[in-house]
């Protein structure tokens, strides 16, 4: 569904990503694990078109997406979780997940995905009119996915989804992350490598910008160098 | 709800109270009623003056300096519809609000947009250089005169109990106030509006949820230029321009700004009124040569002594 290949990323002379490579299958949960500046965020901000790559292809469901404004690509079917959520803070809870389905395609089913949202995020029906920055952490990045998620999204990236959370939070949040996999393909990139391999299916570890392993999240949990850097055992 | 309620109990509170202070004025200092009047009618149109350049800079934060002469523009054009075509400014107004927009927007959409990813303080040059621009264009098309409208009707009087009130004033508030309300309610309730407010509380993030963010600031954009004609328009009906009006007009609607502390739409009025009122009291007091001068000093008081304005937040 996507696939990534040789991806040279840069900020200004700075080269972020190198040669990176990766795919992801419909329906799969698949995680990227690496440590701060790794380049996970890049990563997902030149997916969703945010930044361009200096050379190497994006394509999805065999488009190339890789040269599309994100408008673009999240109208056809790409939609992002960013880091630190960014919501509309002065806007409500409704109001934000309103925007959420802008693209045209997204409007046409706005009162189907809007039910599914409320289905999935109870607490966000309770407070759909309330202004989106008084919400808790927890509601917030709940907030943040049902806005990802009424852009009718066929793939769901999310950037850190356990930024900032409590632990008790984060292990509600990745239950419902693995329950919302059984409708859309997600690419997940995390720090908490931990609870990742938990979820995912498959893993890539990413390094200083480069993918240095992959494989089956059971395979690598047994594995001890990932054991010792990734998992602190 | 309760939020709407509670603004709309302030609203009222603050009318109530204009009104007994008016009521108060008419038995005590007929003459103040005139002034604090005249002050409360043209205050409209400088909230009208400051929406457009409020606008552009909440969502684009660009400070527009060539709002002034975007509004001078407007003046020019209902001048031209009305000596040359005989329209009335009242109407050609509908002519010259889209003429302003595609102009905002073309403005935005082929110079504007290459700027604004550069540092700060180009699009405000880009603006500067574009005022300038804007005022040789007038002076080469309508020259240095002064020009001003004169209406058959620009002496006639509404007569409300023994108050005599200038027609064309009260319209042109009237207007005013009907523009301000058309602009709150695309901004809340069009699909548009909402993308624009998004863009400007988090530009990345609307990109994220498939907004075409630089379709929003041409947008923005030229609805702050429309704006800008429209204010223009009604002020050739009251006073009279030249082409170096604009910088005087933009530093008026930066007043009115600044002493609302917000852009929200109901401040700007509430500011524009007091600033109208400040202006002409004033004038009556040290004399009618010192109005633009005493709306610089309420702008550089407002700056020194409270800085977040009547409705700002601090901080």
């Amino acid at each position: 569904m996507l696939e990534v290949r040789s991806l040279n990323v840069y900020y200004g002379n700075i080269q972020v990503l190198y040669d990176v490579s990766f795919k992801v299958e419909k329906n799969e949960l698949v995680a990227l694990i690496g440590s701060n500046a790794a380049g996970k965020t890049t990563l997902l901000d030149t997916i969703i078109g945010w930044l361009h790559p200096k050379s190497g292809s994006i394509t999805f469901n065999g488009f190339r997406i890789d040269h599309l404004p994100p408008h673009k690509v999240v109208e056809l079917g790409v939609s992002i979780v960013p880091e630190g959520r960014m919501l509309f803070p002065a806007l409500t809870v409704l109001e934000n997940l309103m925007l959420g389905a802008f693209t045209r395609s997204a409007r046409k089913k706005i009162q189907e995905n809007l039910e599914k949202v409320f289905e999935i995020f109870p607490a966000l029906k309770e407070r759909k009119q309330q202004l989106a920055g008084t919400l808790s952490g927890g509601e917030q990045q709940m907030l943040a996915i049902g806005r990802a998620l009424m852009a009718n999204p066929t793939l769901l990236l999310l950037d850190e989804p356990s930024q900032g959370l409590a632990p008790i939070i984060v292990t509600k949040i990745f239950s419902l992350i693995k329950e919302l996999n059984n409708w859309v393909t997600i690419l997940m990139v995390e720090q908490n490598a931990y609870k990742a391999l938990k979820v995912a299916s498959r893993v890539y570890i990413l390094e200083n910008g480069r993918i240095v392993r992959e494989g089956e999240s059971q395979e690598l949990v047994k594995d001890d160098g990932i054991r010792k850097a990734y998992l602190g055992v | 709800m309760d939020i709407l309620w509670q603004r709309l109990i302030k609203s009222l509170l603050i009318a109530v109270t204009v009104v007994v202070a008016l009521v108060i004025l008419y038995f005590v200092a007929l003459d103040y009623l005139y002034v604090v009047l005249g002050g409360v009618l043209v205050g409209g149109l400088y909230a009208l003056a400051a929406l457009g350049l409020a606008l552009v800079f909440g969502v684009m934060k660009i400070l527009n300096l060539a709002h002034g002469s975007m509004m001078v523009l407007g003046a020019y054009l209902s001048f031209w519809f009305f000596t040359l075509y005989g329209i009335d400014p009242f109407i050609s107004v509908v002519l010259v609000i889209p003429i302003l927009f595609l102009l905002g927007f073309a403005i935005e959409y082929f110079l504007m947009d290459k700027v604004a990813t550069l540092t700060a303080h180009q699009p405000v040059l880009v603006a500067f250089g574009l005022m300038v621009v804007l005022e040789s264009l007038f002076m080469l098309l309508w020259t240095a005169d002064p020009r001003g409208l004169v209406l058959p009707y620009s002496g006639a009087r509404l007569t409300v109990g023994g108050l005599h009130i200038s027609l064309t004033r009260f319209v042109a508030c009237v207007l005013s106030v009907v523009g301000l309300v058309c602009l709150a309610i695309i901004m809340n309730r069009t699909l548009i509006g909402r993308a624009i407010q998004a863009v400007s509380q988090d530009f990345k993030a609307a990109c994220f949820v498939g907004i075409n963010a630089r379709r929003m600031y041409q947008l923005a954009f030229g609805i702050g230029a429309a704006f800008a004609g429209f204010a223009g328009s009604l002020i050739s009906v009251i006073y009279a321009f030249e082409p170096t009006s604009g910088l005087a007009f933009v530093i008026k609607a930066l007043a009115v700004i600044v002493l609302a502390g917000s852009g929200r739409i109901s401040g700007l009025i509430i500011a524009g009124v007091v600033l109208g009122i400040i202006e002409s009291v004033g004038a009556m007091i040290i004399g009618g040569g010192f109005k633009d001068a005493i709306s610089f000093a309420v702008f550089l008081l407002v700056l020194l002594l409270k800085p977040e304005g009547l409705f700002g937040r601090r901080g």
